[in-house]
């Protein structure tokens, strides 16, 4: 047995759903972090199946999910530094109260 | 593996990929949260080998379930004053889960509904021809691409050099 393009997809939408979910749902910032990755994952996996499976998107299918990764890679490490930079901050006003 | 994929390592990858996702999102500690987040990375790493994308497939290890849990464990230890700061409350507000169940349900029905012209698999872009549109016509955006992490590094420079010292 075999697969084509529906079941990759159809696994992509799940996986966005879930990190949707865990996005709208979860309090913290590394929760929704977290979530923010499986959704970019999401993604991810649905462009390099539309590279495998359409000959349009053969090569832009997998640059574009290249440069989601970067995006994404970007965004959660800039988003997790900002909060240890918070909590350090709130760390040293608590301690000059 | 140029025409066809193989259904069973798909099936495989496919449940350890959203298995893990879920037990990700449910569960409250957040060190073996990032610990099931790492599973799902390289599950979804396998899901890229079978479609032939060994180059994403590599980056998305080497980011996925290399730098990021690396990173996400050091925040947590950082920021987590007592052990009971690593456990995440779990609570599903409604409003939350019917916005997420909506937006896959329109997804998987747009899926299933719109007919895809080409169905079959083509031959895969290798890393060479990779390689070579990215110094081509993919150029900018490759060059963009790297001034968003320049920018990045700056920024979590700046951010994290620390409080007194602005």
């Amino acid at each position: 047995m075999t697969v084509g393009l529906t079941p990759f997809l159809l696994v992509g939408a799940a996986l966005f759903g879930v990190g949707l979910l865990g996005a709208l749902s979860r309090r913290g910032p590394f929760p929704a972090l977290m979530s923010l990755q499986l959704m970019a994952a999401a993604i991810v996996l649905d462009l390099a199946a539309f590279a495998r499976f359409s000959p349009a998107a053969r090569l832009s299918g997998q640059l574009l999910a290249l440069l989601a990764i970067v995006v994404a890679s970007a965004e959660i490490v800039l988003v997790a530094a900002l909060t240890v930079a918070w909590r350090r901050a709130a760390d040293c006003e608590r301690g000059e109260r | 593996m140029s025409g066809s994929l193989p259904m069973i390592p798909f099936a495989v990858l496919a449940v350890a990929a959203l298995g893990g996702a879920l037990r990700m999102t449910f569960v409250r500690d957040g060190v073996r949260a990032t610990l099931w987040m790492l599973e799902v990375a390289v599950a979804l790493s396998g899901l890229l080998l079978l479609l032939s994308a060994e180059y994403l497939a590599g980056a998305w290890l080497l980011v996925g379930a290399g730098v990021l849990p690396l990173l996400l464990l050091s925040a947590i230890a950082l920021t987590a004053r007592r052990r009971s700061d690593a456990a995440w409350p779990l609570d599903f507000p409604v409003a939350g889960a019917v916005i997420a169940v909506a937006a896959c349900a329109a997804i998987v029905g747009a899926v299933l509904t719109v007919r895809v012209p080409a169905v079959s698999a083509v031959p895969p872009a290798g890393v060479e021809e990779l390689g070579a549109a990215l110094f081509s016509t993919m150029g900018w955006p490759f060059e963009l691409a790297g001034i968003v992490l320049l920018a990045v590094i700056l920024g979590v420079s700046w951010w994290t050099r620390g409080g007194r010292a602005r």
